[in-house]
């Protein structure tokens, strides 16, 4: 908890400092969930937004359960679920059937093709804008590496700068998580207003 | 011309909107993707349809011979009932039945089902609410019947145990949310089919006390419900 905490105190003092800030990167060796919980408590308590998580390495029940346990409403967020239709429990597909969107949770079968996932987003940031009207949302997405290993750089590239424009004529803050050594770190850096790193 | 009685209306009406409910509901989980549990629940539409159309058919006859005949169709399906609704719960866990639950799946209904064909089951009917509908029975060790009531009995408080178990381990808090509501169903037509279709003519009939039996109909509860879990929002 006291990684989060710090991380948390990081990210309040660096984030949202200019209007001009729209789309990010954070470069970390922090464990993941500590550092999207720390996003989450900065942007969901902090600010009063409501945004979308890419859900690419965890179910979007994972993040429910994150937000949950640490006093945020699940509820309030978008998910798009890469992760819940490879799961494929039976009790899921027979209550959630995986190939059509929920309330909050829109299910990406295939992310070897990436024209999915991008349209899944589109369609939850459209959602996003008319629900929170003219208040700024925020877009999370994390799990670079491992679609890296379902599509080539150049794809992964092309969706990336695709959906950072996306993202700015939503008026939606876009933060990108990265690894140390991630292929694509060249392009993101100059996708990216601000590259942070901790 | 004569007026249709408003009682005999309804009860006619009633499985036949219960047959349409079910066979929609049976044909939506069929066409979904190709998974055990959806396969199984359809299985187990169809088993109500069966059922529904029964009973449908038995508000219709004008002979008593014609209904009798009728209840013994019926009765083919209800004992499958339990053994279908166990097949979907374990699917739901993602386990494979054992030696003894599968034998008991399938030699207690098949069982059932000869003791039917054989005329030991139920194939007495009587004009009930101005259709024909099963006749009182006694309570006895020798009818058929109470040993059917005691197997189904106790097969779905089996099923509805597992059904609660597998609720209570449930982590995902969407699909808790969802089970929830078939519950209700499976609760509301598991109570109104004892009572009306076991209940009613082995203990209250011979007491002078009439319930119309409702226990096909009553599956609209559970569909519905079912079908308001599992729609996408």
């Amino acid at each position: 908890m006291a990684e989060v905490e710090e991380l948390y105190s990081i990210l309040k003092e660096k984030l949202m400092k200019s209007e001009l800030e729209e789309t990010i990167s954070i470069t970390t060796t922090s464990d993941l969930p500590k550092l999207d919980l720390a996003l989450l408590k900065f942007f969901i308590q902090d600010n009063a937004m409501s945004g979308i998580i890419t859900c690419i390495n965890r179910p979007h029940t994972y993040y429910a359960k994150l937000l949950s346990a640490n006093g945020m409403n699940p509820e309030d967020l978008y998910y798009v679920d890469a992760c819940s239709p490879l799961l494929h429990t039976p009790s899921e597909a027979f209550f959630l059937d995986t190939d059509k969107p929920e309330r909050n949770v829109w299910f990406v079968r295939d992310i070897s093709d990436l024209s999915f996932l991008q349209i899944e987003i589109y369609e939850v940031a459209k959602r996003l804008i008319n629900a929170s009207k003219s208040k700024r949302g925020f877009l999370l997405v994390d799990g670079l590496a491992s679609l890296g290993l379902y599509n080539d750089p150049t794809s992964l590239g092309k969706f990336l700068h695709d959906l950072s424009i996306r993202a700015r004529s939503f008026h939606i803050y876009m933060v990108l998580i990265m690894e140390k050594d991630e292929a694509l770190a060249n392009l993101i850096r100059t996708i990216c207003d601000n590259n942070y790193q901790f | 011309m004569e007026e249709l009685p408003y009682i005999r209306m309804v009860l006619t009406a009633l499985p036949l909107l219960a047959f349409i409910v079910n066979l929609s509901f049976g044909i939506f989980i069929w066409k979904r993707k190709k998974l055990l549990v959806n396969r199984i629940f359809a299985l187990l539409m169809f088993a109500f349809c069966w059922w529904n159309m029964g009973e449908f058919a038995m508000r219709l006859v004008a002979s008593r011979g014609s209904a009798g005949a009728i209840l013994n169709f019926i009765e083919i399906a209800i004992p499958c009932i339990p053994s279908i609704a166990l097949a979907f719960v374990m699917a739901l866990e993602n386990k494979t039945p054992s030696r003894r639950q599968l034998a008991a799946m399938v030699l207690g209904p098949l069982l059932f089902i000869m003791l039917n064909l054989a005329g030991m089951l139920a194939n007495n009917v009587k004009v009930r609410f101005d259709v024909y509908m099963i006749a009182p029975m006694n309570l006895s060790i020798f009818n058929g019947y109470i040993y059917f009531t005691a197997y189904m009995t106790v097969f779905m408080a089996y099923v509805i145990y597992r059904w609660i178990r597998f609720y209570r381990l449930c982590e995902n808090e969407m699909v808790k949310k969802r089970i929830r509501y078939m519950l209700a169903g499976v609760f509301v037509t598991t109570i109104i089919t004892f009572l009306t279709e076991f209940i009613v003519p082995i203990v209250l009939l011979p007491m002078g006390i009439d319930i119309p039996s409702l226990g096909s109909s009553s599956t609209i509860f559970l569909t519905s419900l079912t079908y308001y879990s599992v729609r996408s929002r």
